[in-house]
């Protein structure tokens, strides 16, 4: 039952820490909102649209994994962004906490939530092993 | 495209922007946030999602200004009710089921009753100024919420810890106070926390006091309703990777509460506690670790209203309280929790003799002489979550309990003191040392049939040990046995040895319709809840005056006796306008009806709440909050025979409020009981201050028109 005032908003404190300006993302559109954005610093420009396709789909399986395990009746409000990667089998590699949400429970529920889902479907092959590290803010309200 | 910009706009919201991990030569994908909501009925299946209540800070902000009685403030919820006390010790009483038959927390902990009149129960160790929420399940309770009970829960959360963002200090709190014009009571509470990421201490601290308050109409003077208390308390919580690390201390002193309906009134309490918890969230589940110890001094004797004379009476609760829990998430759709508690009591009553007064001295009434009550208890319980739409909570748990206590003794040996005198050498003969084994079960089963409709279904079998007095209560003169009871009933109570525990057999259903961002909701609640064994009290026999002629009192014995309740809880809101940011206006109502049974006497049971609606409206705009509340209590004609219970008329009562918001500060002016209108509490007892001033008996009478004034702030 712990609150959290006077905390910065997700959105701002992840936009600052954004590489591109959202001009460059508008003008390189990802075909689902969920999918990848794609750098301008792509090491691959004009990277098949397969490939995102691909991606997208399997982040898509990713989150609907994550969040079967999501607890219930926490009665808590916060975000906490979750970092961890994958191998080329859908095992976890490692998981940590990229921002707190400043209440230990959700951070960890949250960080659970990803654990408790893995391993997960393995990734295509068409996913290059650069793309299998992932974030997620998992918001609680 | 607009649909494009839509997605990407929500993709940019998540957080759906490359983020560069340090070292790390890769990119990063990013996943579209996944949100986490509390608010779904089948969510909440351990919580009693549709006869569970939540009453929050700010509900208990627009509240305090009016009562300093945790108990009289939550008997505005459906099937809650309020035993009266005194000012701040009213008994909640769930669904008929009262006291000790409810589990009342207090930041997770029990506190043991410390006197024979109960005049110091938990909630009476808090304050509304200084509370953070309140939770009430008025259905069936999940065994994991405690054993030894067989009603509802009552789970009073006094100051949550607060942290700061990393890097940062957090300075914050509260400041309120009050002042009631009838009874000329006023009051105030601080609560500051200072905090930076990991380490948080909260300090909260209330004061209030009040003179006698006047009843409405031509009711005068309720003698005997003054009070005052101090409450202190510091918190220090620890937050690291995986856990929180909880320590609590506090104090209370209370110089004097009267009570209107004993013939005792408490010249002094004083409680002091520490508690620790600890609580761990891992990848394989939660643990919770928990520990307690507290010490209560009771003092009894006359406050002004009763004298003259003197009878000091003083009791001494020492506490220890010990749980671990571990909660398992064993599947994506399953959670198993499983957990052990003690818990310890230690009471000891003694009444020292009066110098010459031949009826109390010439040696110390031993009432109880260090009597222990032992408790252990182990539970699990299965959470299902079966579809979105469906999930249950089944659960089962033991409970040992073993009390025993030592031998007693009468005020003297002489000819008035005879019945006494019998009473304790039979008592000290008899072995004392009691154990129950009781096994109590609970299901829940919650089913969201759409957006706007949810059942919630409940069974329960629940098992409660007598307490200390109950058991060992003994003196059979008439003083000695009218001093012991918590009815406010004039009679007098005999304990027994052999009482068996109560065993309660409870079923609950609940539609609940409408929902969040609907224009209404409405809730409707019935339950049946047979008793078997339940504690009433059977006739020994009429007590006489000095002439020998009877007084309209009785003395009975606590008995087991079956008992059954049954009734309906109705509560809904019509959103009648609605603005921006919590602006509009609401229109709210509630009715509880509620049946009782003694089936071994064929009578009603004692102390029951007759029909009560409740209907108000709440206006706000800007800094500007209206309301009224109207309240009409049915006429209580059932009522107990076993107990002279004397019947109450039916009355209305309407309260008007404001309060505006400038600066910061709340400022709040109510009037309660507009009219001033002249009414009898249903379960208010009979007025025993009053009677020994004017020899008339007559019901404990409300509150009279007050105008109370409030002011709070936050910072």
């Amino acid at each position: 039952m712990q609150e959290r005032p006077e905390r910065s908003t997700l959105a701002a404190g992840l936009q600052s820490r954004t590489m591109l300006p959202p001009a460059g993302l508008a003008q390189e559109p990802p075909l689902i909102a969920p999918g990848p954005a794609a750098p301008a610093s792509d090491p691959t420009p004009g990277a098949d649209s397969r490939t995102d396709d691909v991606l997208s789909r399997y982040v898509d399986g990713l989150r609907a994994a994550i969040l079967r395990w999501k607890p219930g009746g926490l009665r808590k409000e916060g975000t906490a962004i979750v970092g961890f990667r994958l191998d080329r089998e859908g095992r976890l590699i490692s998981s940590q906490l990229v921002e707190s949400s400043g209440d230990v429970q959700i951070d960890r529920m949250a960080l659970r939530m990803v654990r408790r889902a893995a391993p997960f479907r393995k990734p295509d092959e068409e996913i290059p092993a650069g793309k299998l590290d992932f974030v997620l803010p998992v918001r609680f309200h | 495209m607009p649909e494009y910009c839509r997605l990407l706009r929500v993709a940019l919201s998540a957080g759906c922007a490359a983020i560069p991990m340090a070292g790390h030569a890769q990119e990063t994908t990013s996943i579209e946030a996944i949100d986490v909501a509390s608010d779904r009925a089948s969510e909440n299946v351990a919580r009693t999602p549709i006869t569970g209540v939540r009453v929050d800070r700010q509900t208990l902000e627009r509240r305090q200004a009016r009562s300093s009685d945790i108990a009289e403030l939550l008997a505005d919820l459906p099937g809650v009710s309020a035993a009266t006390g005194g000012g701040f010790s009213s008994m909640p009483s769930i669904r008929g089921l009262s006291e000790q038959r409810l589990t009342v927390l207090v930041d997770g902990f029990a506190i043991d009753a410390a006197c024979p009149n109960d005049m110091n129960p938990p909630l009476s160790y808090t304050d509304p100024q200084s509370i953070s929420s309140i939770t009430v399940l008025t259905g069936v309770a999940p065994v994991s919420s405690g054993g030894d009970n067989i009603g509802g829960v009552i789970s009073v959360e006094s100051a949550p810890p607060k942290f700061a963002v990393m890097g940062r200090t957090l300075v914050t709190g509260e400041a309120s106070s009050f002042y009631r014009s009838n009874g000329d009571a006023f009051g105030g509470a601080a609560t500051l926390t200072v905090a930076g990421p990991g380490l948080s201490a909260t300090y909260t601290g209330s004061y209030i006091r009040s003179d006698q308050y006047h009843g409405g109409g031509n009711d005068g003077l309720v003698r005997s309703s003054e009070y005052a208390k101090t409450d202190h308390a510091l918190a220090l919580a620890w937050q690291h990777a995986a856990g929180l690390l909880r320590l609590k201390g506090g104090i209370q002193s209370s110089p004097y509460e009267g009570f209107p309906n004993q013939y005792m009134d408490m010249v002094d309490n004083k409680s002091w506690f520490v508690n620790a918890s600890y609580e761990g969230y891992f990848d394989w589940g939660d643990l919770e670790l928990k520990a307690a110890y507290r010490d209560t001094d009771h003092a009894m004797n006359f406050l002004e209203d009763k004298l003259p004379g003197a009878m000091p009476m003083n009791t001494e609760v020492h506490s220890l309280d010990a749980s671990a829990k571990v909660s398992l998430p064993v599947s994506m759709h399953d959670t198993v929790r499983i957990g052990s508690e003690y818990h310890h009591q230690w009471l000891d009553d003694r009444w020292p003799p009066v110098p010459g007064n031949t009826m109390m001295g010439p040696n110390a009434f031993v009432n109880i002489n260090g009597a222990t009550r032992d408790r252990i208890g182990a539970f699990a319980e299965w959470e299902r979550h079966w579809s979105d739409r469906a999930s249950s909570v089944v659960g089962i748990r033991y409970d040992r309990v073993e009390m025993d206590t030592g031998t007693v003794q009468p005020y003297g040996t002489g000819m008035m003191q005879m019945a006494d005198v019998m009473a304790a050498s039979a008592f000290n003969a008899a072995g004392r040392k009691r154990t129950d084994n009781n096994w109590s079960g609970s299901a829940l089963f919650v089913y969201e049939v759409s957006a706007r409709a949810a059942l919630e279904f409940g069974y329960a079998h629940k098992v409660r040990s007598p307490n200390i007095y109950e058991r060992y209560s003994w003196g059979r003169g008439s003083m000695a046995s009218r001093m012991i009871g918590w009815y406010g009933d004039g009679n007098g109570y005999v304990g027994d040895p052999d009482l068996a525990p109560e065993k309660a057999d409870t079923l609950s259903a609940a539609l609940a319709l409408g929902g969040e961002g609907s224009a209404w909701t409405l809730r409707i609640a019935p339950y049946y809840t047979r008793v078997d064994d339940y504690i009433d009290a059977a006739f020994l026999q009429d007590l006489t005056d000095m002439a020998g002629m009877p007084t309209g009192f009785v003395q009975l014995r606590f008995a087991n006796q079956d008992a059954e309740f049954y009734g309906i809880d109705l509560s809904g809101t019509v959103q009648l306008a609605k603005g921006e940011n919590g602006d509009g206006t609401r229109l709210s109502g509630s009715m509880s009806w509620l049946e009782s049974h003694n089936l071994t006497d064929g009578g009603p049971v004692y102390r029951q709440m007759p029909l009560a609606v409740k209907i108000g409206v709440a206006h706000r705009r800007d800094a500007l909050e209206l309301s009224a509340d109207f309240e009409w209590v049915a006429r209580k004609t059932r009522v107990d025979a076993t107990r002279n219970e004397p019947m109450t008329a039916a009355y209305a009562l309407l309260d008007l409020g404001a309060a505006y918001t400038v600066s910061g500060i709340r400022v709040s002016l109510d009037v309660e009981n507009v009219f001033d209108t002249a009414y009898d509490l249903p379960l208010g007892g009979v007025s025993l201050g009053d009677y020994k001033a004017t020899g008339v008996l007559r019901s404990v009478p409300g509150r009279g028109r007050s105008f109370n004034l409030g002011f709070s702030t936050r910072f």
